[in-house]
C-alpha cells in the first residue's frame, strides 16, 4: 500500500470514527440499569434470614406466608419508576401507588412496595398483576408527563382521576413494552436462576445477581414488564 | 352599460370572477355528485402524497404522515394450510374462537372482531359465544363483536343471535360506499329505531377506557355518545362524538410494506399461524401488550378500493377510525358556508390580481402561481387542519375566472384592434376601406407594383417662413382637401401627411389593373380643380399659393402597418417613394405640372400626350430616369413644339450641344409653359457642356443635388 492510500485509509478511519462519534452523542449512548422481583416467603423457618427469597418465574406460586418484592436500580442521572396494575386492567393492582426515584450515587435501589407495604401473595389473596418497571434518563423530555401523573394518581382524590391517570400510566408502560419487543433476552427471566435463594435480610447487596438488565438511553426508556399470574 | 360595453371596459376586472363564481355555484346546484366525487378524488390525491413522503414508519420523516397507532394491531384469517387444517378440524366458527383464544394469550386490552357470524348452526354459534364470554369475564382482554343495522328491515342483525349474542358488547360494521365505489366516510355512531348503537371503532375505543367510564348515549340526543377524557392539563373533560358522517384520514396503506409487514415484533399485520408461533415461544414478548386488535379476513376474502389501494381490508377501515378518534384526526368537509367563503376570497384574490397584473406574461404566471397556491393551501389544510374544503371548486373557480379575464383582455384587445382598423378609414377610400374590413388580410404587409403620386408644394419653407401658422394650416388643409377628395374618389390609398408633401397609391392594399392611368387621372383632376380655384373670382390669397409639382411613377413597393404596438400607421414603402420624391423636386426645372417616370409611362393602359423633357441620375440613385411631362391642357401648337424639342433633345442627347442649343432657343418663344421652360433649362445645360464638355457622354445628366 502506497502512502496515498495508506494516508486516504487513515482519514476515512478517523472520519468513520468521528461520525459514529457523533452520532452516539447525538443519539444518546445507551446504559444499563437492573430489576428483579422477588418471591418473599417469611415462614418462620426462614426467620433467620429475615425471609426466604426466590427470583419470580412462571413456576412459581402462592404461598401461606408469601409475598412479592421488586427492586429496581439505575444508572447515576436516572430516574425509575415502579408501577403494578391487575392484570389487562388499568386499575393499580391491591391500590398500591406507582412508584418514582431518582437516582444518585448513593441512592438505594428502589423497592416496591416500599418497606412499609407488602404485595401478599397468598392462595387465599391470588394475584394477577402486571408490574412495569422503567427506568428512564434524567434529561427525558417524557418524564415531565411520567412524572405528573404519578403526582396526580398519588395525590388524586377521587376514583375517576386516578383511574384516568392509571389508564395513561399504563398506555405509556405498554407503548415502550410493545416498542422494546426486540430486546427479547433481557425479559425472560432464565429459569435456573429461580432455583437460588437469598435472605431478606442480605437481599439488598444480592439481588443484583439475579437482576434482569434494562437497556435505557435518552429518548428510549427501558421498560420490563412482569406478568404475575396465580 | 350594455354587456359589450362592460366587456370593453378597462376596469371591468371583477366580471371573470363574478361569472366563474356563477358557473361554479351553478355546477355545485345542477349536480352535486361528480363535483364531490372530483373534491374526493382531490383528497385520495392528497393523502397519497403524504403517505408517499414517509415511506418508512420507523424513521417519521418530514413528520406528515403518522402512523397508525401503534396500539392497534391485525390478525388476519388469511387462506392459508393453518387455516384450512383448522377449519377442518374446528369448523369456522371454531376457527374464530381459537383466534381469539390465541391472541388473548398476549395480552391485547381489546379484540375487535370483524367477521359477522349472523347465521350458522346454534351449537357453532355457542362454542364461539361461550369463548367470547369466557374472556370477558376474566377481565384481561375484551372482546366486541359486530353487528349489522339493516336499514330496509330496521333491524340489527347481532353476531351469534342464536347464542345470546345480543349480550355481547358489539359495535356496527356499516361503512357507507361513496358513489365512485370508494370506502371514505364513517360514522362513530348510527340511529336506528330511536337508539344510538356505536360502530366497530367506536365500541373498540369504548372498551379500552378504565371500567366505568366507558362511552354511553344514555340521556343525551340520539346519534351522540359521550364519556370523560383527561385534557393535556390533566383535568377531566367530557368527549363526545355524533352521527355526524367523516372522512377516513388514512395514513398508510394496509400493504406498506416497510410499515405493515415488516417481520420484526413490532410488525402491525400477523397472520393466526405467527399469533401461534408467538402464543407458543414468548408470550411475556408480545406486541400485543395493551393492543386493540382488529381480528378479520385478509383480502382474499375482505377486498374493498381504498384510497391507498384497490384491494385492502375492511379492518383499515375501522382501523383508522380509530386512530382518528384516539388522536382527533378527523377529517370534516369545510362547510356549505365555508366553501363559499373560501370561494369569496379567492375571487377578491382574482379581482385583485387582475387589477394589478397588467401584462399577459404576468398573468399567466400568477394563474398559474394561484392555482398552485390553491393546492398547496388545500393540501396543508387537508394534512395540518383536518378539514377539507372544496379545492376542485376552488380551483375550477380560479381556472374559469382567469380564462374569463383572459378572453376578456382578448376580446377587449380585438375591440380596440377594430377600432384601429377603423381609422385606416383616413388612409382608404370607402371601397378599398370596405374591402379591407372584409378581408384583414388585406392589411398584411404586402408588395407588388405600386403607381405612386407624390405632390409638394412649391416654396412651402419660404410661406411657412412668411406666414402665420394658423394660414399656413389652412393653406395645407385646403390642398390637402382638395388631393384627398380626387384619390379617394379614384379608389386611391394615402399615405399620413408629412409636412406639405401627398402621397397617394394604387395597386395596395387591393390589386388594381389600372394603378396608372388612375394616379394619372387624379394627377390630371388636382391640378384642373387648383386651376380652376386660382383662376376664379373668389381666388384669396391662399388659392394663388396652391403651386404644387407631381411626381408620378410606377414600381414594386411594399405596403402595411409601420410602427409599434403603441404608435403604428399604415404606410408605404420603397425606393419608388424616393423616386417619386426626386421626380417631383425635378418638375419645378421644367416648370411641369406633372412629372413622370418612364416606368410610370409604360404602365398606362391608354396612351396618352407627353415629351421626354430629360433623362437624368438623380442624386443618390445610380438608374437613370426618364422624365415626360404631362400637360394639363394642351395648346394648339403642341405637336409642332413637341417635335422640335425632341429634334433638339435628341441632338443633346448624341452630345452635339451646340446644336441643340440652337434648337432649344428656337423653343424659347413657344406657347407651352412646360415646352418653354424645359427648353431654358436645357439651353443652359448645353452652354456649360459646351464650355466644360464632358469625357464620358452617354446622353444622361447626372443632378449633384436633390
Amino acid at each position: 500500500m502506497n502512502s496515498a492510500s495508506s494516508r486516504i485509509a487513515y482519514c476515512t478511519s478517523f472520519l468513520a470514527l468521528f461520525i459514529v462519534s457523533a452520532l452516539t452523542e447525538w443519539t444518546g449512548a445507551e446504559e444499563k440499569g437492573s430489576a428483579a422481583l422477588f418471591v418473599v416467603d417469611t415462614s418462620a423457618e426462614f426467620a433467620s434470614t429475615g425471609g426466604e427469597c426466590v427470583v419470580y418465574s412462571r413456576d412459581s406460586k402462592p404461598g401461606p406466608n408469601r409475598s412479592l418484592l421488586g427492586i429496581v436500580k439505575g444508572e447515576v442521572k436516572s430516574v425509575v419508576v415502579i408501577a403494578a396494575f391487575e392484570a389487562g386492567k388499568d386499575k393499580l393492582s391491591q391500590g398500591l401507588k406507582p412508584m418514582v426515584a431518582d437516582q444518585s450515587k448513593d441512592a438505594p435501589a428502589l423497592r416496591f412496595p416500599s418497606s412499609d407495604l407488602t404485595v401478599r401473595w397468598t392462595l387465599e389473596r391470588p394475584l394477577q398483576s402486571d408490574l412495569f418497571v422503567a427506568i428512564y434518563a434524567a434529561d427525558d423530555p417524557i418524564l415531565v408527563t411520567v412524572r405528573k401523573t404519578i403526582e396526580s394518581i398519588r395525590t388524586g382524590s377521587k376514583p375517576e382521576v386516578i383511574a384516568l391517570h392509571s389508564a395513561t400510566l399504563r398506555n405509556h408502560f405498554a407503548s415502550l413494552a410493545r416498542n422494546r419487543t426486540t430486546d427479547v433476552d433481557a425479559r425472560i427471566a432464565p429459569t435456573s436462576i429461580a432455583a437460588v435463594r437469598r435472605g431478606l435480610k442480605t437481599l439488598h447487596d444480592e439481588w443484583k445477581n439475579e437482576g434482569l438488565p434494562i437497556v435505557y438511553s435518552k429518548g428510549k426508556p427501558g421498560i420490563l414488564v412482569f406478568k404475575i399470574a396465580e | 352599460m350594455n354587456f359589450a360595453a362592460l366587456l370593453q371596459s378597462t376596469r371591468s376586472y371583477w366580471l371573470a370572477p363574478a361569472m366563474a363564481l356563477l358557473l361554479v355555484a351553478s355546477a355545485r346546484l345542477l349536480n352535486r355528485s361528480i363535483p364531490e366525487t372530483l373534491e374526493m378524488r382531490w383528497l385520495d390525491g392528497v393523502l397519497r402524497i403524504r403517505a408517499s413522503a414517509m415511506q418508512d414508519a420507523r424513521s417519521p420523516g418530514w413528520g406528515f404522515a403518522r402512523p397508525l397507532d401503534e396500539r392497534i394491531r391485525f390478525v388476519e384469517i388469511d387462506m392459508s394450510d393453518r387455516l384450512a387444517e383448522l377449519l377442518a378440524e374446528e369448523g369456522e366458527f371454531g376457527v374464530a374462537a381459537h383466534a381469539l383464544e390465541s391472541i388473548a394469550t398476549l395480552g391485547p386490552k381489546v379484540i375487535a372482531l370483524d367477521i359477522l357470524y349472523g347465521f350458522g348452526r346454534k351449537s357453532d354459534q355457542e362454542r364461539l359465544a361461550t369463548t367470547i364470554q369466557n374472556l370477558n369475564s376474566k377481565g384481561t382482554t375484551k372482546v366486541v363483536v359486530p353487528a349489522e343495522w339493516r336499514p330496509r328491515d330496521r333491524e340489527l342483525l347481532h353476531s351469534l343471535p342464536s347464542a345470546g349474542g345480543a349480550e355481547l358488547p358489539f359495535g356496527l360494521v356499516n361503512v357507507d360506499i361513496d358513489d365512485d365505489h370508494m370506502w371514505r366516510h364513517y360514522q362513530w355512531t348510527r340511529i336506528g329505531n330511536g337508539k344510538t348503537y356505536p360502530s366497530l371503532a367506536m365500541a373498540a375505543f369504548s372498551a379500552t377506557l378504565p371500567d366505568g367510564m366507558q362511552a354511553t348515549s344514555s340521556d343525551l340526543r340520539p346519534g351522540v355518545m359521550e364519556w370523560k377524557s383527561l385534557d393535556p392539563s390533566g383535568e377531566i373533560v367530557d368527549r363526545s362524538v355524533d352521527d355526524q358522517a367523516f372522512l377516513l384520514n388514512f395514513q398508510h396503506s394496509y400493504y406498506d410494506a416497510s410499515y405493515d409487514r415488516s417481520g420484526r415484533l413490532g410488525k402491525r399485520v400477523w397472520n393466526l399461524k405467527e399469533v401461534e408461533d408467538l402464543c407458543k415461544n414468548s408470550p411475556e414478548l408480545s406486541p400485543f401488550q395493551d393492543a386493540i386488535v382488529f381480528l378479520g379476513f385478509g383480502s382474499d376474502f375482505d377486498a374493498k378500493p381504498m384510497v391507498h389501494g384497490p384491494m385492502e381490508p375492511g379492518m383499515i377501515l375501522h382501523a383508522t377510525a380509530l386512530h382518528d378518534l384516539l388522536h382527533q384526526t378527523a377529517l370534516r368537509r369545510l362547510s356549505l358556508g365555508q366553501d363559499f367563503l373560501l370561494l369569496i376570497v379567492t375571487a377578491l384574490f382574482a379581482v385583485g390580481c387582475f387589477a394589478w397584473i397588467k401584462r399577459k406574461l404576468g398573468l399567466l404566471s400568477w394563474g398559474l402561481a394561484g392555482l398552485i397556491l390553491i393546492g398547496v393551501a388545500s393540501s396543508c389544510l387537508i394534512w395540518f387542519g383536518h378539514r377539507v374544503p372544496a379545492t376542485i371548486a376552488t380551483g375550477g373557480f380560479w381556472i374559469i375566472a382567469y380564462i374569463g379575464e383572459i378572453a376578456r383582455r382578448w376580446a377587449n384587445e380585438q375591440q380596440e384592434r377594430i377600432q384601429r382598423d377603423a381609422m385606416l378609414g383616413f388612409s382608404f377610400s370607402p371601397d378599398v376601406l370596405k374591402q379591407v374590413m372584409n378581408n384583414r388580410d388585406m392589411i398584411q404587409p404586402r408588395g407588388g407594383n405600386i403607381a405612386i403620386l407624390l405632390s409638394d408644394l412649391r416654396g412651402f419653407t419660404s410661406i411657412c417662413e412668411t406666414m402665420q401658422p394658423d394660414r399656413v394650416f389652412e393653406l395645407l388643409n385646403r390642398l390637402f382637401g382638395i388631393e384627398t377628395e380626387e384619390a379617394l374618389r379614384k379608389n386611391g390609398s394615402l399615405r399620413p401627411f408629412a409636412g406639405d408633401q401627398f402621397i397617394a397609391y394604387w395597386g395596395a392594399p387591393e390589386l388594381c389593373a389600372d394603378s396608372a392611368d388612375r394616379a394619372l387621372g387624379v394627377a390630371m383632376e388636382i391640378c384642373r380643380t387648383l386651376a380652376q380655384r386660382q383662376q376664379g373670382q373668389q381666388a384669396d390669397e391662399i388659392d394663388r399659393l396652391l403651386q404644387i409639382g407631381i411626381g408620378l411613377h410606377f414600381g414594386p413597393g411594399l405596403v402595411g402597418h409601420v410602427g409599434s404596438r403603441q404608435y403604428r400607421d399604415y404606410n408605404i414603402l420603397g425606393d419608388l417613394v424616393n423616386v417619386a420624391a426626386r421626380v417631383e423636386s425635378q418638375s419645378k426645372n421644367y416648370h411641369a405640372p406633372i412629372l413622370a417616370t418612364q416606368e410610370f409611362i409604360d404602365a398606362l393602359a391608354s396612351p396618352i400626350e407627353c415629351v421626354c423633357l430629360d433623362h437624368v441620375r438623380v442624386s443618390g440613385r445610380k438608374a437613370p430616369l426618364r422624365l415626360f411631362g404631362i400637360p394639363v391642357e394642351r395648346t394648339a401648337s403642341w405637336q409642332e413644339e413637341v417635335l422640335a424639342y425632341q429634334k433638339a433633345f435628341s441632338l443633346y442627347s448624341e452630345g452635339e450641344f451646340g446644336r441643340a442649343k440652337e434648337l432649344f432657343k428656337e423653343l424659347h418663344c413657344c406657347e407651352n409653359d412646360m415646352v418653354l421652360k424645359s427648353s431654358e433649362f436645357l439651353t443652359t445645360r448645353c452652354e456649360a457642356l459646351i464650355e466644360t464638355p464632358p469625357t464620358d457622354w452617354a446622353g444622361i445628366y447626372d443632378f449633384r443635388s436633390k
